[in-house]
C-alpha cells in the first residue's frame, strides 16, 4: 500500500485525526461557559444558592475539559509551520495572522481569567468573579470565531491572489469574511450550544434517574431543554442553509456529498440519494435509493433546479465521495432525532412529567437525552469530516492543492508523529474519562456556601 | 526603522516575556524533581497553578504572530526542525497534564514526576529549537532541503542544558518570592545552584562558539575574529547582574532575585540576538526576505500593539488578585 508510505497522506491522517480529538473539547467548554455566564447571573440577581452550586458542579466539569481542550490545541497551531509549511509561507501573512489574532485577543483572554474564574472565589469582589467568567465565555467564543475565519478562508478563498508564490491580499475584509463564514459560524456555533445542552441534559438525566440530587438536576434540565428547544430547530434550519451556500460554492462537494453523478436536463429534477453505495471507478452507485426531485429542492429550492453532477467536474478535482455521503447522512440523522427528543421533552414536560416525585420515573426520555449526547460529539465530528474532505483534493480551495502545500519531510518523521500522537491521545483520553468520572460521582456539594461578602475582593 | 524590523523586535520582546514567564514556572517544575516531599510539591506548584496557562500561551501568541509576521519562517524553521518541534509538543503536554491532575489525584507522586520531567523536557526542547535555529539550516530556494536529524549537535545540546539551569534559576528566585519558611530557604540554596550553573553554562557556550568557527557571527562583527565589543559590553552587565542576584538572595531579599533574572535574560538576549539581526534564520534568512508584506504587517501591527498593552494589563492584574505567599489551592472556604 503506498498510501502508507506517502507523507502528504500521513500527514492528512495527523491532522484530521488531532483536530479531531481537540474539537470534542472546545465545543462542550464554549457552551458550558455560557451556561456558568447564566447561572451566575442568576445567582447574582435572586441570591438563591442552587445557582451558585450550578456554577461550581459545572465549573469542575468545564476546568477538566479545558485542561484536556488547551494541550490538544497547540499541536495544531504547530502542525500548520511542520506539516503544511509551502502552504504557511505562501498563505501566511493572512491566514497566520487570523491565528495570531486568534491568540492574542482570544486564547489570551481565557487563560488570563480561567484561574480567577474557578479559585478566585475569595480574592475578589462578585461582580469582578462575574466579569471573569464572562471573559472566559467571551474569550472561547472569540476563538471559535477566528478559527473559523481560517478554516472558512480555506473553504472559499477570497480577497486576494497568488503571486509569485506568495497570497496578496487586496480586499482585506473581504478575506476576513470569506463568503463561507456567515454560515459555517453559525452553524458551529449552534452545534457547540447544541451538544452542551445535550450533555447537560444527559449528565442531569443521569442523575435524576439514580435519584441523586433530584431537585438540583430538575434546575439544569429544565434550563438545558428549554434552550435546547429552540437551538435544535434553528440547528437543522442553518445547516440547510449552509448546503444551498455550499452549492453555490462548491458545487463538487455537493455531488459528493450526495453521490451525485450526472447533471439532471433542464426541466428535470435531480433525484435524492437517500442511501446508495458509490463506486467511483465506475462513476455510478452500485445500488440507490432515490427521492426524486428532492436533490433540486434541497439546493435549490426549486423542483427542476439544475445541480451539477461529479462528472462535469475533472478526475483529478473530485473530492472522495463514500466518506462524505454518509459523514453528512450521519450528521442530518442526529439532528432531526434530536428535533424528535426536544418534541418528546415538551410532551412530557406539558404532562406533568418533569415533577421532583415523577421525574425519575422518566426512563427513556433521559436514555434518549443520554444517546443524544453521544449523538451530538457524532454530529459534529461528522460535520467536520463532511466539510473537510469533501474540500479535496484543494487546501485551499481553487488556490492551494493538498499535495503542494505538504512540507519536505519524509514519511517516517510523520510516522513517528502520528504514532507519538495516537499513544499520548489514548493516554489523555483515558486520563480525561478517569477525572470526568471522579467529578461526576462527586456530584454537587449541596453544603456549600460562598465566601461571605466581607472576606471578598 | 522598517514595518519588517518592527516586527522583529516585538517577535523578540514576546519571545523575552514568554521565555521568562514560562521560564520559571518550568523552573519550578523542575526543582520539583528535586524534593520527594509531596507537601513541598504542593507549595510549588501552589505558587504556578494561577499563572502558567496564561505563562505559556504567550507561545501561542508567539506562535500565531510568528506565522503572521514571518510565514517564510514559519513555513521552513518548523519543518526543518520536525522532531524536536513535536518533542516539545509531546513535552508540553505531559507537563500540563502532570499539574492539571496532580492537583486532582489522591496519589500525587506520579503526577509531580510527569509534571517534573515534563518540564525537563520542554526546556530541552526550547533549547533544541532556539540551538537549532541559531546553529542555521540548510536551505534553497526558500526550501529546507537538509535531513531530518540535521538540528542535533553538541551546540544544541548545550543551549539545552544551559536554559535548563537558568530556568532553574529563574524557578527558584520565583520560589524565593512566593514560599517562606524551609521551603523559601531551599529555595535560596537551589537559586545559588543553579545561577551558578547557569553562569558556567553560559561561558561554555560562548567558548563552544568561538571554537567553532562558524558560529562566530553570534558573538563578533561580520567578516572579523574575536568578539565584538558591543558583545563584551553586555555580557559584562550581564555578569554584573547575575553578582546582584547572588547578593540580593544573600541578603534574604525576596523580589530582587526574580527582577534580575528577568534583566539577565534581556542582557544574554541582546547579546545574542542583537548580533544576529539582521538575519532571523542563519545563514542566509534575513528580515527583509521572511516578512509578510508591509500592508499586512501594518494591520497586524495596529491590532497586535494596540492589544498587547492590554494583555499585559490584565496579565498583571491577575498576578496581583495572586499575590502574596502561595497557599495550596484557595478553594470557596
Ligand atoms: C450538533 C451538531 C450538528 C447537527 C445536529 C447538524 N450539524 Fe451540520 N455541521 C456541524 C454540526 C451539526 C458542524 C460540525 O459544526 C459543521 C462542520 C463545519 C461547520 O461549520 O459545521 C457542520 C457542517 C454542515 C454542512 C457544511 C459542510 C461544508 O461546509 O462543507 C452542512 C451542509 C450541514 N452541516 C448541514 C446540516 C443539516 C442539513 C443538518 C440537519 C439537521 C445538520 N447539519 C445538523
Ligand atoms: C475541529 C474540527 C475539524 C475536524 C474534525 C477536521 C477534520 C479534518 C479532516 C478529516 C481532514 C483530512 C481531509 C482529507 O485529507 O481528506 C482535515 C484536514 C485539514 N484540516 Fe481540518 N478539521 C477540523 C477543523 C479545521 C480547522 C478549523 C482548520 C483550519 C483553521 C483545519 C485545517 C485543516 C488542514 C490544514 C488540513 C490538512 C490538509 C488537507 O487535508 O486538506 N481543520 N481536517
Ligand atoms: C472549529 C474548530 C475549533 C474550535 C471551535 C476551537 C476552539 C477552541 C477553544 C474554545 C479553545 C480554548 C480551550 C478550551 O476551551 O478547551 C481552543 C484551544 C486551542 N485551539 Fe482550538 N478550536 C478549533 C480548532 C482549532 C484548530 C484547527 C487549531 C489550529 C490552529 C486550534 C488551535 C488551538 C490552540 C493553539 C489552543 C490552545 C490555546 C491556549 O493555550 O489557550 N484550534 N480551541
Amino acid at each position: 500500500m503506498d498510501v502508507l508510505t506517502d507523507p502528504v497522506f500521513l500527514s492528512r491522517v495527523q491532522f484530521a485525526l488531532t483536530t479531531a480529538f481537540h474539537i470534542t473539547f472546545p465545543t462542550l467548554t464554549i457552551g458550558l461557559a455560557l451556561y456558568l455566564v447564566l447561572v451566575e447571573w442568576q445567582w447574582l440577581r435572586t441570591g438563591d444558592l442552587v445557582y451558585f452550586r450550578q456554577f461550581r458542579f459545572w465549573s469542575g466539569l468545564f476546568a477538566v475539559n479545558f485542561a484536556v481542550g488547551v494541550v490538544s490545541g497547540i499541536p495544531l497551531e504547530f502542525q500548520f509551520g511542520t506539516n503544511w509549511g509551502p502552504f504557511s509561507a505562501t498563505v501566511g501573512n493572512f491566514f497566520g495572522q487570523i491565528l495570531g489574532f486568534e491568540g492574542t485577543m482570544a486564547f489570551m483572554l481565557e487563560s488570563a481569567f480561567l484561574y480567577i474564574m474557578l479559585f478566585g472565589w475569595k480574592r475578589v469582589g462578585p461582580k469582578m468573579h462575574f466579569f471573569a467568567t464572562g471573559m472566559v465565555a467571551f474569550g472561547s467564543s472569540l476563538s471559535a470565531f477566528w478559527i473559523l475565519v481560517a478554516n472558512s478562508w480555506m473553504q472559499t478563498p477570497s480577497g486576494g491572489h497568488i503571486e509569485n508564490g506568495l497570497f496578496v491580499v487586496t480586499d482585506y475584509l473581504a478575506a476576513v469574511f470569506s463568503p463561507d463564514l456567515p454560515l459555517a459560524f453559525s452553524h458551529m456555533y449552534l452545534a457547540c450550544l447544541e451538544l452542551s445542552l445535550f450533555v447537560i441534559g444527559a449528565v442531569s438525566g443521569a442523575n435524576i434517574l439514580l435519584g441523586r440530587n433530584v431537585p438540583f438536576f430538575l434546575k439544569s434540565f429544565k434550563l438545558a431543554a428549554l434552550a435546547a428547544i429552540v437551538v435544535a430547530p434553528l440547528q437543522a434550519l442553518v445547516g440547510d442553509a449552509n448546503g444551498q451556500e455550499i452549492g453555490r460554492l462548491q458545487p463538487a462537494k455537493v455531488a459528493a456529498i450526495e453521490a451525485h453523478w450526472d447533471t439532471n436536463a433542464p426541466g428535470t429534477g435531480a433525484p435524492w440519494n437517500m442511501l446508495a453505495w458509490p463506486d467511483p471507478a465506475a462513476e455510478d452507485n452500485v445500488f440507490q435509493i432515490q427521492i426524486p426531485y428532492a436533490l433540486s429542492l434541497l439546493i435549490t429550492h426549486s423542483p427542476t433546479g439544475e445541480v451539477p453532477g461529479l462528472k462535469d467536474f475533472p478526475k483529478a478535482d473530485r473530492p472522495p465521495i463514500v466518506l462524505p455521503f454518509y459523514a453528512f447522512r450521519l450528521m442530518v440523522g442526529v439532528g432531526f432525532a434530536m428535533m424528535a427528543v426536544m418534541a418528546w421533552t415538551i410532551w412530557e414536560w406539558r404532562r406533568g412529567g418533569l415533577t421532583p416525585e415523577r421525574a425519575p420515573g422518566r426512563r427513556n426520555l433521559f436514555l434518549a437525552w443520554g444517546l443524544m449526547a453521544g449523538g451530538a460529539y457524532l454530529a459534529v465530528l461528522m460535520g467536520w469530516i463532511t466539510r473537510e474532505v469533501g474540500r479535496q483534493p484543494w487546501l485551499a480551495y481553487g488556490l492551494i492543492r493538498t499535495g503542494e502545500g505538504h512540507s519536505p519531510v519524509g514519511a517516517g518523521a510523520v510516522w513517528l508523529s502520528l504514532g507519538g500522537f495516537v499513544a499520548a491521545y489514548a493516554v489523555l483520553f483515558t486520563l480525561f474519562l478517569h477525572f470526568m468520572a471522579k467529578q461526576l460521582r462527586k456530584g454537587p456539594n449541596m453544603e456549600e456556601l460562598p465566601p461571605p461578602a466581607h472576606a471578598r475582593g | 526603522m522598517d514595518i519588517a524590523d518592527v516586527w522583529y523586535w516585538i517577535m523578540a520582546l514576546l519571545l523575552w516575556l514568554y521565555v521568562f514567564t514560562d521560564g520559571f514556572d518550568l523552573g519550578v517544575g523542575i526543582l520539583c524533581l528535586h524534593t520527594g516531599d509531596e507537601a513541598w510539591r504542593d507549595r510549588m506548584t501552589a505558587s504556578i497553578d494561577p499563572v502558567w496557562h496564561a505563562n505559556q500561551t504567550w507561545l501561542v501568541m508567539l506562535g500565531g504572530v510568528l506565522f503572521g509576521a514571518f510565514p517564510l519562517v514559519y513555513g521552513t524553521v518548523l519543518a526543518a526542525l520536525y522532531l524536536p518541534a513535536g518533542f516539545l509538543l509531546f513535552a508540553f503536554m505531559a507537563r500540563g497534564i502532570g499539574l492539571e491532575y496532580r492537583a486532582e489525584a489522591e496519589d500525587k507522586r506520579p503526577w509531580s514526576l510527569v509534571f517534573g520531567w515534563g518540564s525537563l523536557a520542554v526546556t530541552l526542547a526550547h533549547g533544541f529549537l532556539l540551538g537549532g535555529i541559531l546553529q542555521g539550516m540548510a536551505f534553497a530556494d526558500g526550501r529546507f532541503v537538509g535531513g531530518a536529524f540535521d538540528w542535533f549537535s553538541p551546540f544544541t545540546i548545550l543551549v539545552g542544558l544551559t536554559l535548563a539551569c537558568l530556568y532553574a534559576m529563574f524557578g527558584a528566585a520565583w520560589l524565593v518570592l512566593k514560599t517562606d519558611g524551609d521551603l523559601q530557604t531551599q529555595a535560596r540554596l537551589w537559586g545559588i545552584r543553579y545561577g551558578s550553573a547557569a553562569v558556567a553554562m553560559l561561558v561554555l557556550v560562548i567558548g563552544y562558539i568561538l571554537l567553532d568557527g562558524r558560529l562566530g557571527f553570534l558573538v563578533g562583527r561580520p567578516g572579523q575574529s574575536g568578539l565584538s565589543p558591543a558583545f563584551v559590553l553586555t555580557i559584562v552587565a550581564a555578569v554584573l547582574c547575575a553578582a546582584l542576584y547572588f547578593r540580593a538572595l544573600g541578603k534574604g531579599w525576596e523580589r530582587r532575585p526574580l527582577l534580575y533574572c528577568a534583566v539577565l535574560l534581556a542582557l544574554v538576549f541582546a547579546a545574542f540576538g542583537g548580533n544576529l539581526y539582521p538575519l532571523v534564520v542563519p545563514p542566509g534568512v534575513t528580515v527583509a526576505m521572511a516578512a509578510a508584506p508591509a500592508p499586512m504587517l501594518r494591520v497586524m501591527l495596529a491590532v497586535v500593539g494596540g492589544l498587547l498593552p492590554v494583555l499585559v494589563f490584565y496579565n498583571a492584574y491577575q498576578y496581583r488578585v495572586f499575590s502574596g505567599k502561595a497557599a495550596p489551592q484557595d478553594e470557596v472556604h
